[in-house]
């Protein structure tokens, strides 16, 4: 049950945070576009839907909350309110707070209460100006906005327990419940079922349930009345009427505020509360339930009052705690993954495939002979065909377009911008780039450094930049895309550029360097990848901490990536973030070398051709030149660097890839090129360590291990005329 | 994580019994006249010798990589490991498949022998000289009846620079 349970709850979660994207995108869109009906509408809808599921969950404070921002949402809509940039930024800082409760139920976190009581005051400030101007609304609408904090309708909470006649006179309750909408909101509905019998006791004509509505209506007591008039007589009928927010069904609210929220996972067989129990059954009423709560302490409080714990021993306990559950969180976000059922479907269609292949095959093999041969091998290439197509879907199902991680940073410059009074205009490109989901994860926070560090240290102010006659908006420009094998992503401005003194002054100030070092610019800029290392003169809350720089390069370190700055004073920086695609399909170019096979990636070549007599020329001190239609490129022989015996020596006999790295373009010699073929590519550090030369290894046709050439380490190994330390 | 804990079983005697633990049960084998054992926890499959896809600029005792079921697992050739001569491979030529701090490893050895049982009463500190092995990649000699069986340690043994750091790479 509670597994069952959970696995909605999975689902919940992966939704909300959809959700929460729409309305966030939803929110950015809107500040430029304060008119769009289109946008508030769907907007209006995310939120609506979060909420209902929150509250289908049990998800109380999350319920409330959201209610909150769609009340406001709703007065938009209705165009009883203007969009101004207060509200929009309200209703941003209200997701975000949004976020951090949804995260908090998840992992079973405590939540910063008193940042969501203030945002939740702020949003009925906001929606209450105008409130009394919509007293009336529809049934089909109220249903889903209601309005508690509107001045001129009062809250009630109807206890109903019908007569056991109920049923056999022809009523429905459900038909009451459809009235008392109509007179107003009819908000929780609490259905007790206590007084069930077993399954084989119950008479299908007796009412043995009851319920508790909570209804927000203009209307009074006795329209109320009216509505139960027919069933009044044997019923148990209270209408109690609340003040203000003050909610009557107390359900979970009460132990809220009071115990650090639990995992939910469980929630499907935890127990009640036993002040809800109280409650419900009247023993007590809320208001002294929630009297008694307030006096109860935390079990930490209590232990330290007694002199049981130190405060520092809790203040550890606490900690450690924290982070268990955000080490719990952690799990979670890894543990799911959601597909485009396209794929889905296509996978489920090569599957079956695979099993009518398969059932011919059996079907031949039962009864097998020699001339059936030709059939046998065209049944085992279709085989092939399956299985290989069915690898790569699968493979592909763990790939994700880039865009996933650049989604959050239109809102980031945003708040950049307006923090750091800048104009910055975001452009992003390559959002659909694929790449392995855990990758994609890794990169976020590498990527949110760097942008912030250009929208902060990179773009000037609008008045400097229109003083050096550039335009007053500045650009950050993010991009992605696929480089040799590797998936390169850039994150570029055009603000002033790294200034080449003030890091060369703070590094010595640092001890990083001597002061009389003489450094050329390509050792200068790696510097600010040093911890502690910053120049902004004044320290924001944005960066100027010093840290951020050099996590960025650990992380992509650690993802055995690397990061290069390019710079121009007065132009820009470019950070290039190159990462391999530990899990990705690479279409590859097999060539043999003696009789090893390599796979070279196929984006870094530009052309194969046997070279003619007289196009080598040796250059002393610069190796081997090959002169290749006019333009002379330094000639690798790939024996040589990995130390093989290769079937030719002579470059005419053998076969010479152009391959292109970072700019720079080599002559590669093979003996032959093999073929064509994608290959997934596996690490090799998982059981060994880093090759130089080999960016990971693959399983070729035959089940061997083939290693895929890395371009750059080759021609370094090249550069260098020696392997290290072989 | 376990290895760390059979370890301490193999190098400090269970006093209460003195015989035999899980972590003294070991799998034998020969390279040349010698037979050796490692500890049978950190063996994971026996499987016959393949083909192996050599790695370019490694030292020579790396035989190469093997797809172990989509893994890459790289091969060490002990022979060469520990300076003995070549050999041919013969059908009883076999690569232990070991996992070493997570990273999974395989062996290749002349032939496997047996799984012994080795009480902690008949297992010594290695000799200082005399072995064909440096000692370093010993955690002990142990008897088993008339037979002496090198223990590897095999921490020790699959560390140096095989499996981290491309430069620190050093020839057997």
């Amino acid at each position: 049950m509670s597994n069952d349970f959970a696995q909605f709850q999975d689902a919940f979660f992966d939704e909300v945070a959809e959700h929460l994207a729409v309305v966030e995108e939803g929110l950015l869109a809107l500040e430029q576009q304060p008119d769009d009906r289109d946008l508030l509408n769907k907007i209006f809808r995310s939120a609506h839907s979060i909420k209902g599921g929150a509250g289908m969950f049990g998800f109380t404070a999350v319920a409330q909350f959201t209610h909150k921002m769609e009340t406001l949402l709703d007065l938009l809509r209705n165009g009883q309110k203007v969009v101004t940039p207060v509200v929009a930024d309200l209703l941003l800082k209200s997701t975000d707070c949004l976020k951090t409760l949804i995260d908090a139920t998840k992992s079973g976190a405590s939540v910063d209460d008193e940042a969501v009581q203030r945002l939740t005051a702020e949003l009925a400030a906001e929606s209450d100006l105008k409130a009394q101007a919509k007293v009336e609304r529809g049934p089909s609408e109220s249903s889903s906005t209601p309005s508690l904090t509107s001045t001129s309708t009062t809250t009630f909470v109807i206890d109903w327990t019908p007569p056991e006649w109920l049923f056999r006179r022809g009523l429905d309750p459900l038909q009451i419940m459809r009235e008392l909408r109509v007179l107003g909101t009819l908000g929780e509905i609490v259905m007790d079922q206590s007084r069930l019998p077993e399954l084989t006791a119950i008479d299908p004509e007796t009412c043995y349930l009851s319920w508790r509505m909570q209804l927000t209506t203009a209307k009074d007591l006795k329209a109320i009345e009216k509505v139960f008039e027919f069933v009044r007589e044997d019923s148990k009928l209270s209408i109690e009427e609340v003040r203000g927010k003050e909610s009557g069904v107390k359900s979970d609210g009460a132990s809220d505020s009071t115990q650090p929220l639990t995992p939910h996972a469980d929630e499907g067989e935890r127990p009640k509360p036993l002040g809800t129990i109280l409650v419900e059954s009247g023993v007590v009423s809320p208001a002294v339930l929630d009297h008694a709560l307030a006096q109860q302490k935390k079990v930490g409080e209590i232990l330290v009052e007694q002199k049981a714990v130190t405060p520092q021993q809790l203040e550890q306990a606490l900690q450690k705690q924290k982070q268990e559950s955000s080490a719990q969180a952690k799990k979670t976000d890894t543990a799911s993954i959601r597909v485009d059922t396209g794929k889905i479907d296509k996978l489920i269609n090569l599957v079956g495939e695979l099993v009518i292949t398969q059932s011919m095959l059996s079907d031949l093999g039962s009864r097998f002979e020699m001339r059936q041969l030709p059939v046998l091998l065209e049944r085992v290439a279709q085989l092939e065909r399956n299985t290989r197509e069915i690898q790569e879907r699968v493979m592909g199902i763990r790939m994700l377009p880039i865009g996933t991680a650049f989604s959050r940073f239109p809102r980031l410059v945003r708040d950049l911008s307006a923090k750091a009074g800048k104009k910055i205009q975001l452009v992003l490109a390559g959002e659909e780039t694929e790449l392995d989901k855990t990758v994609i994860e890794s990169i976020g926070d590498p990527l949110t450094h760097l942008v912030r560090n250009s929208a902060d240290h990179g773009l000037e102010p609008p008045e400097e930049r229109l003083d050096n006659n550039k335009p007053e908006v500045g650009t950050i420009r993010l991009n992605a895309f696929h480089e040799g094998g590797n998936i390169c992503i850039t994150v570029e401005d055009d603000g002033r550029g790294l200034h080449r003194d003030k890091i060369l002054a703070k590094a010595v100030k640092q001890g990083l360097i001597g002061e009389n070092d003489k450094l050329a610019d390509d050792q200068i800029w790696p510097l600010i990848f040093k911890p502690g290392f910053s120049t902004a003169e004044k320290i924001t809350d944005v960066s100027g901490r010093g840290v951020g720089m050099d996590v960025v390069k650990r992380n992509i370190e650690s993802l055995g990536g690397t990061v290069s700055i390019k710079t121009a004073t007065g132009k820009g920086t470019t950070f290039t973030l190159k990462l391999p695609l530990t899990l990705a399909i690479i279409e590859g170019m097999t060539v043999r070398v003696g009789k090893e096979t390599y796979i070279v990636p196929l984006l870094s070549i530009l052309e194969s051709i046997q070279p003619k007599e007289g196009w080598v020329k040796t250059v002393v001190g610069k190796g081997e030149l090959m002169n290749v239609r006019g333009t002379y490129l330094p000639l690798i022989r790939l024996y040589d660097v990995f130390g093989l015996e290769p079937e030719y020596r002579t470059p005419t006999d053998a076969i010479l890839l152009i391959l292109e790295t970072e700019g720079e373009r080599v002559a590669v010699m093979v003996d032959e090129i093999l073929g064509q073929q994608q290959v997934v590519i596996k690490s090799m550090e998982q059981n060994f360590r880093k090759v130089e030369g080999i960016a990971g290894a693959t399983i070729l046709g035959d089940g061997t291990v083939g290693f895929i050439l890395d371009v750059r380490g080759v021609l370094e190994i090249a550069r260098r005329g020696v392997p290290v330390a072989a | 994580m376990s290895g760390a804990a059979n370890e301490t079983a193999v190098k400090e005697p269970n006093q209460e019994t003195g015989l035999t633990t899980e972590g003294s049960q070991f799998l034998t084998f020969n390279l040349g006249e010698e037979l050796y054992g490692v500890d049978i926890l950190r063996v994971q499959e026996i499987k016959g010798y393949t083909t192996v896809t050599k790695i370019p600029n490694t030292p020579s005792h790396i035989k190469g990589v093997l797809n172990l079921r989509g893994t890459i697992v790289p091969i060490v050739e002990l022979r060469t490991k520990f300076g003995m001569p070549t050999i041919d491979y013969t059908t009883f030529t076999v690569i232990i498949v070991v996992v070493v701090r997570d990273k999974v490893m395989g062996l290749v050895v002349d032939a496997v022998s047996d799984v012994l049982d080795i009480a902690q009463k008949d297992i010594q500190a290695p000799p200082q000289f005399g072995a064909n092995v440096d000692v370093r990649f010993l955690n002990g000699i142990g008897k088993s009846g008339d037979k002496l069986v090198a223990l590897l340690d095999m921490d020790s043994l699959l560390s140096e620079g095989d499996l981290s750091g491309a430069n620190s790479a050093v020839a057997a």
